[in-house]
């Protein structure tokens, strides 16, 4: 498989580097470690968002700010005009193919397009390859990931393996098979109750059922019925009556009108008592059908107990907008943009218990009440009761006493969340009430049966009774097909549902498990790695650390096997800042050689901000010999981004060896332009004659500046000036007037000590003419304060004056080291030339 | 033999070799699970985003759950 090395990126336009017309160019080495040094604000991590940006899409900086800030309108340079920002990256191959350029450009309208102007086919993939392949490390995440949760910890660290992906399928399994989710989203809950319903209601009919075949045919039904037996038995017994032969006899029950029935036995009879008990004997069916069920109590116990609990979850809460606090500190705590576990982020108190805690606790009231209320739902709508209190309602409450109903007041205060337990008991004893009415119409109408009964023959009455059991009957039965068929096909989808949740969680549980694994077979493989590596940077303090996780789990906790004689004792709490560093680094960089499929370029920036000289030249080191190419045959192109001066000290040492590159940013973000010093100073100054020439004064000034500024430290450095200690140092000192300043002092000493080099001629230039006029028109000027532009001319001058004083401090050699060529070379010293010449 | 992932794949070869694993247990359930989780990641850690997805996800599901199934009878 090809493995791609970055050989060249070229920045225009993005974050701190301006560069208009004129990108950054840096050069890598895929065979070297690259190190580069910029002094503070100078663009270093500009470079390091353009990189990630390039490669992943984000910068993370940018995505943690809230949207207030508008992070999105801050990708782009802000003095760059078009305010268009362009990376082009140049990938190498290994294989040793053609090399593979890619543009990712930030459109003004924010809009990020990906092309390849070598032709590659898919650079977006390439992209994509690149950023599962590439570990981006700065200060910001390593020093986050030893203060992390240790979930939040072991999440990073799937990351760092390269197992962010499947980091990502874990915690979308994870959240889809959720249960209380799951139930709500699928209906799983309405289903439940509407199959709990139907099975009491089912029950019910099946009593009446029975009740009436048996009244009817003189047998027991026994389960499970067939409807078209008892159909064809109930029609026979009818039609066995003969005066109801004709329309009964080989009729289907469906089709036998009842009604013509009853007008058969009326006409027959000619009696009102007829009618009157043909209606008693109805509606005593039907409030006999009203008896209280089994589990009434039962069922009104449980929704009282839920009312309570969520009238107590309730009272223990402060309100909604205390909620909303609640979730704002944990949400803080949560994604790591507040990193002091003991300090309230809301108030900056410090309570006894940790705010976290606090929050966590109230949340969990919270959530009570509303999984309760839920419940409160469910039970309702599952519950046999209501159906009753509305019926009986329905039933015997006359039309004008409608308003005291209860069954409507409660479900109004169930569905909008507000029932109490005195709502429910105020249900209740309405139902008791309805009860006790019941069961006196009843009394009332059996009287009347009897009356009727013995007024009429009894063989009509007789009659009468049968001719409504069967008419009960037949509604039963359409019940009880209507129930079943309705019950079967709910549980049919509740039993789908119920099989798809089991495997859904099968699925998560099984996945978590191998992540788990994979996650502890992966540390053991790199344990003994970053314990020497930590060994390596920490020096001989016995200290070592562990990283643990446990089976079947995410969580990643840090520990330390030895601290001086103490053992198994936790790291965060005990460990210096350098220390903790030390052992995070210690971490990503055995992750990043651990990683599959294995990294291809790392990049760091500024992780060594805590450490002291020693630690960081250690570091050094082990990226040297352990991590990067060509040291470690199978390791990484590394490219460290450092602003430390003593660092420099050692790219200083191995800059531009075979295994070490090394290159110094310079410039002045975010106007100006930015280059690397090995490679574009000298194209300072035609840059700023264009933008002068031009009439562009604004854009060329801090061009002028840095030329200037170049100009004369090589001067100083070329001919061994000597300079004060505060010059030497301190970059802030490297001004245009403190050069000149030092420069001129250099040179009035040597001509004192009458041992000056310079040839009268320059002598007289330099003295009369040409320091003079810098000071006039540059130094006095525009290190002074003033906020004024000079003219196009005047500065064009400075140019010119710059490249004049330089020259007072060359000579034309043409000696045997270059035959036949005369070359203008700058002094040995102030008081030498390199040659005879 | 516990499912495990393998030190020496790549995360989306580990992935896939998962939803091998769950073809074996219900090759319904795997292709659909294939077909709708890729879709929704990552899942975002805004609650109201989180809980939209998840609907999303789970409407899908049922949808799927509901309809019926190639050679049943009514």
């Amino acid at each position: 498989m090809t493995r791609y090395f970055l050989a060249v990126v070229k920045i225009e336009g993005f974050r701190g580097i301006n560069n208009e017309g004129d990108p950054l160019e840096i050069k890598f080495r895929a065979d070297a470690v690259n190190s580069i040094f910029a002094a503070n604000g100078l663009g270093k991590s500009s470079l390091f968002e353009a990189l990630t940006y390039a490669i992943t899409g984000f910068v993370p900086k940018l995505d943690r700010m809230v949207a207030a800030e508008s992070a999105k309108d801050y990708y782009a340079n802000q003095f760059h005009s078009k305010r268009r920002a362009e990376i082009v990256l140049t990938f190498r191959p290994d294989d040793g193919g053609a090399d593979v350029t890619v543009k990712v450009v930030r459109e003004t309208n924010g809009k990020r397009v990906v092309t390849s102007p070598s032709g590659y086919a898919n650079p977006e993939d390439l992209l994509a390859a690149l950023d599962d392949e590439t570990v981006l490390l700065d200060n910001h995440t390593f020093t986050k990931f030893l203060l992390d949760s240790p979930l939040d910890r072991g999440k990073s660290f799937s990351a760092l393996l390269g197992l962010s992906k499947l980091a990502e399928v874990r915690q979308g399994l994870s959240a889809v098979s959720d249960t209380l989710s799951f139930n709500n989203d699928s209906g799983s809950k309405v289903l439940d109750a509407e199959v709990a319903l139907s099975k009491a209601t089912l029950a019910q009919a099946m009593i009446a059922l029975k009740q009436d075949y048996f009244g009817l045919i003189g047998k027991q039904l026994v389960e499970p019925i067939i409807p078209a037996t008892i159909g064809s038995d109930t029609t026979q017994a009818l039609a066995g009556v003969a005066l109801l032969k004709d329309q009964c006899d080989g009729q289907l029950l469906s089709v036998i009108d009842f009604d013509k029935l009853s007008a058969t036995i009326k006409t027959a009879e000619k009696s009102e008592d007829q009618e009157r008990l043909s209606a008693a004997i109805t509606e005593i069916a039907a409030l006999e059908a009203l008896a209280p069920g089994t589990t009434e109590a039962t069922e009104q116990t449980e929704l009282k107990d839920l009312c309570k609990t969520k009238q107590q979850a309730l009272a223990s809460t402060k309100g909604a907008s205390f909620h909303d606090l609640y979730a704002a500190v944990k949400q803080v705590f949560d994604d790591g943009s507040w990193m002091h576990e003991a300090v309230c982020p809301a108030c900056e108190s410090t309570p006894s218990e940790s705010p976290y805690a606090i929050a966590e606790k109230q949340l969990k009231q919270y959530q009570l009440v509303d999984d309760t209320e839920n419940q409160i739902k469910d039970s309702w709508a599952a519950a046999t009761w209501p159906s009753r209190l509305q019926k009986l309602e329905a039933k015997l409450v006359k039309p004008a006493d409608a308003g005291t109903n209860q069954h409507g007041r409660l479900h109004g205060l169930l569905t909008a969340g507000q029932a109490t337990v005195l709502d429910v008991d105020t249900a209740i004893a309405r139902l008791q009430l309805m009860e006790l009415a019941r069961v006196t119409r009843l009394s009332e109408l059996q009287a009347e049966k009897v009356t009727i009964q013995g007024s009429l023959p009894p063989s009509l009455v007789h009659l009468i009774e049968q001719v409504e059991r069967a008419k009960r009957i037949k509604g039963s039965l359409k019940s009880v097909i209507a129930l079943t068929a309705s019950i079967g096909a709910a549980s049919k989808k509740l039993a789908e549902r119920k099989r798809w949740k089991a495997f859904i969680d099968s699925a998560c549980a099984t996945f978590e498990t191998a992540e788990a694994g994979l996650s502890e077979r992966l540390i053991k493989a790199m344990t003994t790695q970053y314990k020497g590596m930590y060994a390596t940077i920490a020096g001989s303090v016995p200290i070592v650390p562990s990283l643990e996780q446990k089976k079947d789990s995410i969580d990643l906790h840090l520990k330390l096997e030895k601290f001086f004689t103490l053992k198994n004792t936790g790291a965060t709490p005990l460990l210096s800042e350098s220390y903790r560093n030390a052992i995070a680094i210690s971490i990503f960089l055995s992750a990043a050689l651990q990683r599959k499929p294995a990294a291809r370029f790392i990049i760091l920036d500024d992780v060594t901000s805590s450490f002291d000289a020693g630690h960081q030249f250690a570091l050094m080191e082990v990226l040297r010999t352990q991590v990067g190419l060509p040291l470690h045959k199978d390791g990484l192109q590394v490219v460290i981004l450092s602003h430390d001066g003593l660092l420099e000290k050692y790219f200083d040492k191995y800059g531009n060896s075979i295994e070490w590159h090394h290159q110094h940013l310079q410039g002045l973000p975010p106007f100006g332009s930015m280059m690397m010093q090995a490679a574009g100073a000298e194209r300072l100054k035609p840059s700023a004659e264009t933008f002068l020439n031009a009439g562009q004064i604004k854009q060329a000034e801090p061009l002028i500046r840095q030329h200037l500024e170049y100009r004369l430290i090589q001067i100083i450095s070329k001919v061994g000036i000597p300079v004060s200690l505060d010059f030497a140092i301190k970059d802030n000192m490297k001004m245009v007037g403190h050069a000149l300043d030092a420069i001129k002092d250099g040179v009035e000493l040597y001509k004192a000590a009458g041992r000056l080099v310079l040839d009268p001629n320059q002598q007289a230039a330099l003295g009369n003419m040409i320091v003079p006029a810098m000071i006039a028109n540059w130094v006095s000027h525009y290190e002074t304060g003033s906020g004024s532009s000079l003219d196009a001319y005047v500065l064009l001058d400075v140019l010119k004056s710059c490249e004049d004083f330089a020259d007072s401090f060359k000579y034309d050699c043409s000696c045997k080291q270059q035959p036949g060529k005369t070359i203008r070379k700058y002094y040995k010293t102030l008081s030498s030339k390199h040659c005879n010449c | 033999m516990p499912f495990e992932f393998e030190t020496l794949l790549s995360a989306a070869q580990n992935i896939d070799k998962f939803y091998k694993h769950l073809d074996t247990i219900d090759a319904d359930f795997a292709a659909l699970l294939k077909k709708q989780l890729p879709p929704i990641l990552p899942i975002s850690d805004v609650p109201a985003q989180k809980k939209s997805t998840r609907q999303q996800f789970n409407e899908a599901v049922v949808k799927h759950l509901d309809q019926p199934k190639a050679g049943a009878t009514k």
